[in-house]
């Protein structure tokens, strides 16, 4: 799909950023705000993916052959 | 079953089929038969390709062709020593041409099959695959998205095969929207259907395809071994699944698609993750998160206590010093 975010790209994004936000914490690279900054955005962004996670009204469309 | 004089009289008088003519289906069946009654067909020998084999309590039923035509056979198991037909041989058949009236179907009592050697079909897909191999075409290609938003589905409307797909991707993640683009999956223009139903959805925008088909013989799986069919999986940008056949259907499309489901079921499991696994991921994610940022602000609040210790220490050795100073002072004084 050109152009549009995917769910699986926001999926992969957001598992990947909050890897990574773990490892700086661990590695002690943020001051005490900007950790609690990254925290709480990160946690929005995790929230975020569980509210489409809980989307459970996929449809089923039959496309016509082109011509 | 005899033919009535009503029936005879009003079939001559309203049709004007003379009665005597008239033969029942079994009689037509008989004659049949009686025509196969000759020396050179009741112990033939044919040759041609193995196809469609089945197994039943011991006995072989096979179907024997050529690229003209097909011929059912049957080797009883009393027949069968060391060599039992295979898909894809070519083998020499002995036996007698009989016609089954109750099945209306004609096809070839075996008592002896020999095999002369691998069938045209076999040896040319053999080749294809070969050499789409030493080209890369089945080393994998794009990784599945685990969370897709939009499948396409390629699948006969009303097959089983679409059916399959369908609740399998709902089972596991129900919010996914589902686009069946219908093509034939087997007939003269199965290939190209199938080719055309996989660039329009390539071109949809949708975030995987999965081709199905259910179970059948070898020549029933034909489209998915030809080269055309495989190159439109190979040149999409789309991530392909495919689910054909049976589990022992390694065909071309499937060797070519990035992943490959053993049937339409698997593909669609292979096309989606399950939700409760992504849920429990990042329920888990969450849980690391919150305990690397408590570790942090422990870790963060031990610094400062040792900060604020030394400088209370370093405030009073200075405060030792100076008193120690003053009272030098005094003394000297």
């Amino acid at each position: 799909m050109v152009g549009a975010v995917s769910l699986d790209q926001q999926w992969r994004t957001t598992v990947e950023q909050a890897e990574e936000l773990i490892e700086r914490l661990q590695q002690d690279e943020m001051t005490r705000a900007a950790a609690a900054d990254a925290v709480e955005e990160q946690e929005n962004r995790l929230d975020r993916l569980r509210e489409r996670l809980a989307q459970d009204d996929g449809s089923t469309t039959v496309l016509e052959q082109d011509g | 079953m005899a033919i009535g004089a009503e029936v005879r009289e009003a079939v001559e008088d309203e049709h004007g089929i003379p009665a005597d003519k008239l033969t029942t289906v079994a009689q037509a069946a008989r004659q049949v038969n009686d025509a196969l009654d000759r020396p050179e067909l009741r112990a033939a020998h044919v040759i041609g390709e193995v196809t469609n084999v089945s197994d039943w309590k011991g006995n072989s039923f096979f179907t024997l062709k050529d690229d003209r035509a097909k011929l059912r056979c049957v080797l009883f198991a009393r027949h069968i020593d060391d060599y039992r037909p295979s898909e894809g041989d070519q083998v020499v058949v002995r036996g007698a041409l009989d016609f089954h009236g109750e099945q209306g179907e004609l096809s070839l009592k075996a008592n002896r099959v020999v095999p002369v050697g691998e069938g045209d079909y076999y040896r040319k897909l053999r080749q294809l695959k070969q050499e789409l191999r030493e080209q890369g075409w089945f080393d994998g290609g794009q990784d599945v998205p685990q969370l897709p938003g939009k499948i396409g589905v390629i699948a006969s409307e009303d097959a089983d095969a679409f059916s399959d797909v369908r609740d399998s991707i709902r089972e596991r993640n129900p919010g996914v929207d589902i686009v069946l683009r219908p093509a034939s999956v087997q007939g003269d223009h199965a290939v190209e259907e199938l080719v055309d139903a996989i660039r329009q959805l390539d071109r949809h925008g949708v975030d995987s395809i999965v081709i199905a088909r259910g179970g059948g013989d070898i020549e029933a799986l034909q489209p998915f071994n030809t080269r055309e069919v495989a190159a439109a999986i190979k040149q999409a940008d789309t991530p392909v699944v495919t689910g054909i056949g049976h589990q022992e259907d390694e065909t071309v499309a499937g060797l070519t698609a990035d992943s490959r489901g053993i049937t339409p079921t698997d593909a669609g499991r292979k096309a989606t993750t399950d939700i409760e696994e992504l849920r429990q991921q990042l329920d888990d994610l969450s849980d690391q998160l919150d305990q690397a940022h408590r570790r942090f602000q422990a870790r963060r609040r031990q610094e400062q206590e040792i900060a604020r210790q030394e400088r209370r220490e370093t405030l009073y050795q200075a405060a030792i010093v100076t008193m120690a100073i003053i009272f030098l002072l005094w003394w000297a004084l």
